[in-house]
């Protein structure tokens, strides 16, 4: 290999990459852009006027009682959130990893909910959860005896309403998920647990359940990250209320920003939950990596 | 012989539960978009009614009541809108996002994990971080509601996804097989034209059109950058339930014609799926 070659081989990668490593410095300019912005009092609409007020922000927001009941809404919305989906995608996954007739279709059923913009199964969410018997959910449960719920209206059963809507949009991607490891799962063990009369509990909580660790995990990454930044489901419902039972960081950073025009007070928020996210992915993303090892 | 009862019939109860849960609201909605403007806000809601097309034609072609210019309906622009942002999107994508993933699949240089993980850490980062700086920024430069200051923006969607997924399916190709093209003579842009690229074709098509629902379904990038003239079907189907007027039927009429061109293209690409939805993680 002649030496003009190689030195044109050693800048190719640097070449190929640099195209999308210029729309990267695209996406890191405008996040460092706003890291400054949490320092200043930048409003809005007097954009003229831009002052680094230090810590300022931070000092306002870390004593404002909405900024704790936001970080307790995001984190009870998106345990919550997570934990269900984990437990209801492993017993569906479990019970259609099987072959009867139907199940194909079933599978690809799974696929519809993902597919629609989230946006919009809120808003179907909406019509069926409407508040007395105008809600199709309110009128079957009226046939059986059941007082009608206000639902999204009220702030004791808004973010519980919001839970049911995101367990319905996303249990179809830790169900696909779950049974993509299960397909995978070696059959050796369970052949020979089986010649052992191993009870069919002990070998999910002993067999099944360690071998599977690896998708539990990879589901918890992406689906805790993504309910921590949930925006559009509250938005096309409740919009953070009633009365900021539903407000979350992302919601309420959108209401200082936008709607009160402070930029500096929205850009903490967003800090803070930027930050709640990065840990997060950087500690699930080095156990799904151990996990795999294993 | 309770047990073994429960045994058998916890599956089938569990499905049942499950996919009731899971499908009826979506047949809900079909017919709400099938009732006239009466039936769908009856109180309590009605199971059995007269199927109209009524709300499909009132958002398509528009009513005969509607038929002054400024009255035509505004969901076929949403709609083209929307294919107009989510095509042009992908196709910058896929030109950028193709060569950086066969660097980060098959060189190695400095920094290489390091500008892979920076690409993935935006998919983990709250959308309002980088839309809220960027929203100044597109001000000074004029790009709020224009498709090209959308196709930007929505990069940050559908760059790091097709980067990571688009590097696993390269990674998968044997090296033996490029090496083999290496030594009969071919440079790498010969290997990665005529040998690489045919073999991960179904990858990129499958990529290709996952990208395309995500940037078919956002929501929230359209809310803050665009404007009147970019708007699309997401903020579009949300305006039929603003402060003045509540169409219930048209909504869900909107949405049904909104979900069928993404399911058609979901079911094509079904086997690709988990591995698209975990970033290539899982190889489903």
């Amino acid at each position: 290999m002649n030496p003009a070659r190689s030195s044109q081989s050693r800048s190719l990668p640097y070449l190929l990459t640099l195209p999308a490593l210029l729309a990267l410095l695209g996406i890191l300019y405008p996040f460092f852009l706003g890291v400054y912005y949490t320092f200043t009092n930048y409003v809005l609409t007097d954009p003229a006027h831009i002052q680094w007020v230090g810590l300022r922000n931070y000092g306002v927001i870390f004593s404002d009682a909405r900024f704790w009941q936001a970080i307790q809404v995001t984190f009870i919305f998106a345990f919550s959130a997570v934990g269900i989906e984990l437990v209801l995608g492993l017993s569906v996954a479990l019970a259609l990893n099987h072959s009867f007739p139907g199940v194909q279709v079933l599978r690809s059923l799974l696929i519809v909910p993902m597919m629609i913009p989230p946006i919009v199964s809120a808003l179907m969410w909406k019509v069926i959860l409407l508040p007395t018997n105008q809600g199709v959910l309110n009128h079957l449960l009226s046939l059986v005896g059941i007082p009608s719920v206000a639902w999204l209206g009220d702030s004791s059963s808004a973010l519980v309403s919001l839970i049911l809507i995101d367990v319905w949009i996303y249990s179809p991607f830790a169900i696909l998920i779950l049974l993509a490891g299960l397909q995978a799962l070696p059959k050796e063990p369970y052949e020979a647990a089986e010649v052992d009369g191993v009870s069919g509990w002990v070998v999910f909580r002993r067999l099944t359940l360690p071998m599977l660790t690896p998708c539990l995990v990879l589901i918890t990454l992406f689906r805790l990250i993504d309910s921590l930044k949930v925006f559009d489901v509250i938005y096309a419902t409740t919009k953070g209320g009633p009365a900021g039972a539903t407000t979350t960081l992302h919601i309420h950073s959108y209401y200082e920003a936008i709607r009160w025009f402070k930029m500096g007070h929205g850009m903490v928020y967003l800090f803070v939950l930027w930050f709640f996210c990065f840990v997060a992915s950087r500690v699930l993303i080095r156990l799904w990596l151990k996990t795999m090892m294993r | 012989m309770k047990l073994s009862l429960l045994r058998t019939l916890w599956r089938p109860v569990l499905l049942t539960a499950y996919f009731a849960f899971a499908i009826a609201p979506i047949l809900w909605v079909l017919a709400m978009s099938l009732k006239n403007s009466a039936d769908v806000i009856a109180t309590p809601p009605k199971f059995i009614f007269q199927p109209t097309l009524e709300n499909y034609k009132a958002i398509t072609v528009g009513l005969e009541s509607y038929s002054t210019e400024a009255l035509r309906p505004d969901f076929p622009r949403y709609f083209l809108n929307t294919l107009i942002i989510a095509t042009s999107t992908v196709s910058v994508s896929l030109l950028l996002g193709t060569f950086a993933a066969y660097a980060l699949a098959r060189f190695s240089f400095r920094f290489k994990e390091d500008i892979a993980f920076t690409f993935l850490s935006f998919r983990f980062a709250p959308e309002l971080m980088v839309i809220l700086p960027l929203f100044v920024v597109f001000q000074k430069l004029h790009w709020i509601d224009t498709f090209a200051g959308l196709t930007v923006a929505y990069q940050l969607i559908t760059l790091p996804f097709l980067i990571w997924v688009m590097r696993g399916f390269f990674e998968s190709i044997p090296l033996e097989i490029e090496q083999a093209a290496r030594v009969d003579g071919y440079t790498w842009w010969g290997v990665f034209r005529r040998v690489s690229l045919p073999l991960v074709r179904p990858g990129i098509a499958a990529v290709v059109i996952l990208s395309f629902i995500a940037a078919w379904n956002n929501f929230i990038f359209a809310m803050i950058l665009g404007g009147q003239e970019t708007q699309p079907i997401t903020l579009g189907i949300l305006g039929f339930i603003g402060y003045e007027r509540i169409l219930w039927g048209q909504m869900a009429a909107a949405t049904i014609i909104c979900v069928i061109p993404e399911l058609i293209l979901a079911f094509c690409i079904q086997k690709y799926i988990v591995r698209g939805l975990t970033f290539g993680a899982v190889k489903g």
